[in-house]
Order: structure tokens, then sequence, then C-alpha cells
């Protein structure tokens, strides 16, 4: 069997100590992150990307994918304990999950959360090992119309499943797009909105823009809210579930799984609209309907397992496609791009010890977290009390170095403090800057293939709709985009987001 | 199109977007757009841009329709505001003639006082011992280039500002 030789590599891989190492510092780092509310994994991932250019690029990848799982953890930690979702994935957590927190059942809370979370980790990590190399297959066949119409699928789907105003979440993504294009143009060498300025002339600097946008824009939109929290559970007990626990958790983490594995793939999709999905149907399956909202155990654990089960196999699309599927994943890309990795079908051939050491990485990290959440939680929950006050100047000193330490450059840091008021000013709009910056990873590709598809078709367009592959991802991102226009769905989507 | 369109904030948005693609639109007015067979540096980005003076306007027509809505903005903090961004300002123009132990000490002191719970104590504190943590971490762990004290802290970088200054005066 070829999946158990490349299984072998990658465990050898991943359990190197250096790379073990580094998967326990991701995963602790991610928890921490997750835990402290108004510090997400983006901007998080975005600070810490200059630090790993010194790693190997397989070491430094486990730490980040670590960080981003991690996170998920933690974020329903805080969610649970105060009321305050870490992370944007938990925040349907925090409603059953903070009920159950003031019955006193804090303990069984966390114990659920973590369970489902490993179980469903568990899960992913295996599909994803199992779907990823002959999705890749079929990619590796792609022509340029074909890639092509992929993005669009892809940009479309996270439009359609972004929360908020498509129209809006659309402008997003056009914007991020054009930022993208900014530099020298790959195929004439002219400069593009560069204002004649040397230092733009690779464009604009990927870790500048995200740290900017996501790291100062949420301080700055934090601020407007600052307030002192307070932890309701200084003492966690109880850990341990009853059996009847037990027996309430296991439809619900399994539903929850299948629904986040299927919903992170999606474009768009990931944790968060993973851990809103699962909750939903929850509600409408559970023989316990009347208790969610009031501390239902239920209401904890689908949530939880679908969000990491959506966390890990968003990585399907970003390994096997080079496709980013939501805002970490985009990091991810840039990551690999900046240690010399093209992201793309590829990178399961031509980097089996990276890809397969960070599928197993994965897993062990899943256990780490288990061990690292249970028996220190009392550690965590000291971290909750941490003020923002004297937290987020640390986040501002650790954006300036590190936007300065991509390039040595001074100007990197001009242009997150620009990006930092972009950022800032498009959540005063009510723009939700995600898309933004899919659109600025994919800006770049997807000019460079429409261009390769019509110079291959001599200039007609009709090259996207006479390859039946193209075609049919057309096809789908039309017809999704249709649903979601529709009336009666939009209303329906409407009240899912505002559950 | 949602219910989260708000007249003012969606009016003032749609506007911004579409002085955006106008801004692209015009600042790439110059790129060859080549043919369709054989597209030039301009093509996509005039076509984006276009799309994105559509959505503006879009966006601005469907904030028209609404009846007015009031308050949507809030109260910018200008004080934040201007405290981080500047700080990181601060810390790009000064990096290379301060050095990063001293330039950490006034980012970290300036942006904490963007807090409302900012006490003079406690930032001090907190300004001396993050710059100690990252001078050690980013020079000694991780070999940045650069300076803990930079050029201008040296008392021979001014006295040979100040001689130069002085020999070109009297000249």
């Amino acid at each position: 069997m070829e999946l158990f030789s490349d299984l072998g590599l990658g465990f050898s891989t991943a359990l190197s100590p250096f790379n073990l190492l580094y998967c326990f510092i991701g995963v602790l780092l991610g928890t921490a992150v997750g835990v402290l509310p108004g510090l997400g994994p983006v901007a998080t991932i975005a600070m810490l990307l200059p630090l790993t250019f010194g790693l190997d690029p397989v070491s430094s990848l486990i730490m980040l994918a670590g960080i981003y799982y991690g996170a998920q953890y933690g974020g329903s930690t805080t969610a649970i304990l105060i009321n305050l979702p870490g992370e944007s994935s938990s925040v349907v957590t925090a409603i059953d999950g903070y009920q159950m927190a003031k019955k006193g059942r804090a303990g069984a809370a966390l114990a659920t959360a973590a369970l489902g979370s490993f179980f469903a980790g568990t899960v992913a990590t295996v599909l994803l090992a199992v779907a990823a190399p002959p999705l890749a297959a079929v990619a590796l066949k792609f022509g340029p119309a074909e890639y092509f119409s992929l993005m669009v699928l892809g940009l479309v789907a996270s439009v359609a499943l972004a929360s908020g105003s498509l129209l809006k979440a659309f402008t997003m993504i056009v914007l991020g797009l054009l930022l993208g294009l900014i530099g020298t143009d790959v195929e004439s060498g002219v400069q593009r909105f560069t204002f004649d300025l040397p230092e733009m002339a690779d464009g604009l600097n990927f870790v500048a823009l995200s740290m900017g946008v996501f790291g100062l824009g949420e301080i700055l939109r934090n601020l407007e809210h600052e307030h002192t929290r307070s932890v309701m559970v200084k003492h966690v007990s109880g850990l341990m579930l009853t059996r009847d626990d037990f027996r309430r958790i296991v439809g619900p983490v399994l539903r929850g799984t299948g629904l986040g594995s299927i919903l992170g793939i999606l474009p768009g999709g990931g944790a968060m609209l993973s851990s809103f999905a699962a909750y939903t149907l929850e509600k409408r399956l559970s023989p316990n309907r009347a208790e969610f909202g009031r501390g239902a155990i239920e209401g904890v654990a689908a949530p939880e397992s679908a969000n990491n089960a959506g966390a890990q196999t968003s990585f399907i699309p970003m390994l096997t496609l080079g496709i980013p599927s939501n805002p970490v994943m985009a990091l991810m890309i840039g990551a690999m791009i900046i240690q010399g990795i093209t992201p793309g079908p590829n990178v399961v051939t031509d980097e089996p010890a990276l890809f397969w050491g960070m599928i197993v990485s994965m897993r062990v990290g899943n256990l780490m977290l288990v061990l690292l959440n249970l028996p220190l939680i009392g550690l965590w929950v000291r971290m909750l009390t941490i003020p923002y006050h004297l937290l987020f100047p640390a986040i501002i000193a650790f954006c300036c170095i590190g936007a300065f330490s991509v390039n040595n450059s001074t100007f990197d840091v001009f242009i997150m403090a620009l990006f930092g008021v972009v950022g800032y000013l498009l959540i005063k709009l009510d723009f939700e800057p995600a898309p933004l910056l899919l659109g600025f990873v994919l800006g770049p590709m997807l000019e460079e293939n429409l261009r390769r598809a019509m110079l291959l078709s001599r200039g007609s367009p009709s090259v996207f709709v006479t390859h039946p592959l193209s075609l049919g991802l057309l096809a789908v991102s039309l017809a999704l985009l249709i649903v979601v226009i529709m009336p009666g769905i939009r209303a329906k989507r409407e009240e899912a987001f505002s559950e | 199109m949602t219910a989260s369109i708000e007249k003012p904030r969606d009016l003032a948005g749609g506007l911004v977007v579409m002085t955006i693609g106008a801004g692209f639109l015009l600042s790439g007015w110059e790129l060859d757009p080549g043919t369709s067979l054989r597209m030039g540096p301009g093509y996509f980005p005039t076509i984006l841009s276009i799309l994105m003076i559509v959505l503006g306007g879009v966006i601005t027509a469907l904030a028209l329709r609404r009846p007015f809505g009031e308050g949507a903005f809030g109260r910018l903090p200008w004080r934040g505001l201007g405290l981080i961004i500047g700080a990181s300002l601060l810390f790009g123009l000064t990096l290379r003639g301060l050095g990063l132990g001293p330039v950490l000490l006034l980012v970290v002191l300036a942006s904490a006082w963007a807090s409302r719970y900012a006490s003079l104590r406690a930032s001090l504190a907190l300004s001396v011992g993050l710059a100690g943590f990252c001078a050690f971490l980013f020079i000694q762990l991780l070999g940045l280039p650069l300076p803990l004290t930079g050029p201008w802290l040296s008392a021979g970088y001014w006295s040979q500002a100040v001689a130069a200054t002085a020999s070109a005066i009297t000249r």
C-alpha cells in the first residue's frame, strides 16, 4: 500500500524532535491565541511569518498549521468560561457552553469540547490523507482555463458562504484582486500602480498588508468597545463526563464531524460556517431541543467537533489545488511562496515530506492539544485575566518588528500602517475584510491563467465553456450565485447567520 | 441588499468604493490593454477597476433607496487611531536612527496610551519589559540585523553633525 509508505514518511518527518518541538510551539501559541479574545489566528500567523523564514519549510508550516487548529481549541475555552468567543468559530459554543458553566458544569463542557474536537480532528485528518492525493492528481491535468474557472468558483463560493452583504463581500474580492496586481507585470515587465517607487516593484508586501488589516485594524476596532472581563469560574473541576453525557454527545459529535468535514473543503467555509451549521442542525434534530440555549451538552459537542473538522479539511484545497479557502489558508500559501514552494497540485508529489509530514503532525498536534488543554486548564483561565490594554501594545510592537523583518525594509512598516487605517475604515463601513486577502493572493494567479487561456484559445473566450471541466466549474459558480441571490434562500441564509 | 444596509454608512461606503475604482482606472490609464488574444498589462486591471466602480455605484444606489438611518458611524476614536498609526509610523521613521531598544520604548508607550485604562506606571513597566524582551528575542536569539541602539544616540554622531553645520555656516 502506497498510503502506508507515505504515512511512514509522514511519521518520520513529523516525529523528528525538531518538528515535534515546532508542532508543540504551534499548538501552544494557537491555544493562547484562541484563549485571548481580540487576537485572532490570522493576525498571529501574519506576525509570526517573518520568524519562520529561518526554519525549513516543513517545520514552519507545521508550526503555522498548529496555530490555526490550536486556536479552535483555545477559542472554546474562552467561550465557555466568559461567554466571549475567543475565535469567531466558537461564537455558537458560547451559547450553551456558558450556560453549562453557570450551572457548575464548566468542566464537563470543556471536556466535551476537547474530546469532540479530538475525534473530529482525527476523522478529518484521515479524510485529508485519503482524499488529497487523488484530488491533486486530477488537478495536475488542469489547463489554464480550468484553473481560471476553479478560482472563479473559489471566489464565488467564498462570497456566497460569507456572512453579511454579498455585494460588499464581492467588492472586497475585487479590491483584493486589484491590490494583488500592484507591482511589476510578470509578462511585460511594466510597472503597475507603483507610482515609480522602487519598493513597490515587487508588489505590496503580503505580510505587511495582512498585519495592517487584521492586526492593527482589529486593535482599533477592539479599542472602541473596551471593557474589562470577568472570569466567572475560577476553578474548573469535574472534567469527567458521566455515562449519560457520553450517550448524549455521540450523535452530535458524529454529525458535527461529517458536516464540518464537508463544509471545510468549500472555499469560504472553514471553521466558522461549520460550527454555525452544526449547531443549527442539532437544534432541529436533538430530542433535547428544549434544553438548547440553556446549557445543552449537545450544543457544545456539535459545533466544537464541526469547527475542528472544518479547520482541518480546509487544508485540502490549499494543499492540493493551491487555492486558499479562507484568510488563514491564504497566509499559509504566502508562507509557502516565501519558502520557495510553488503551491498547487505538485506539492503532494514534489514535496511528499512536507505534505505527509503536515498531515501526521496534525494528528500529533491534536493529541498534544487534549493533553495541553484539560490538565492545564488552570493556566489558561489565568491567561484569560490578562487585560487587553496590556496585550495590544505588545501586538503592535510585534507587528512593527514583523513587518520590518520580512525584507528589512521600513517601507513595509509604512504599508502596514496604511493598511491598518484601511482595515479599520472597512470595518467601520461594514465591509468584512477577509475576502480581500483571498483576492489579494489569487489576483496574480487569476490574471496569469486568464491570459494563458486566452492565448491558447487564440483570443476566443469560448474556451471557458467548451472545455467540459471548466464549463462544469463555471456552471456550479453560476448556480451558487443564483441560489444565494434568490429571495427565499437569502432569507434562510440570513436566518442561519443571525442565530 | 440585506438588512445590514444603513443609509449614511453605505452611502459613504459606495462612494469610497467608486473613488478607489476610479483611482485605479486613472492611474492605470497609460497601461497597454493589449488585445483579448494577447492581453497587455492594462487589460485585467481595467476590467477590475470598472467592476469596482459599478459595484460602488450599486451600493450607493441601494443606500439611497433606504430611509435615513442615524448614528451609523458611531464616534471615531481619533486618539486611538492617531496613537496607534502614529506609533507604527514612528517605528518606521526612527528605527534605523535610534535602534530597536529605544524605538520600542517609545512605540509601546505611545500605543499603550490609546487605551482608556492606561496608567503611566503600568505603561512604563510594560514598555521597558517589552523592549527588553523583544531586543533579546529578535537581536540575540533570532539575529535580526538591527542595532540595539542607533547612531542618533551616540554623542559622536551629533558632534560630527554640529561640526559639519558649523563649518558650513562659517564658510
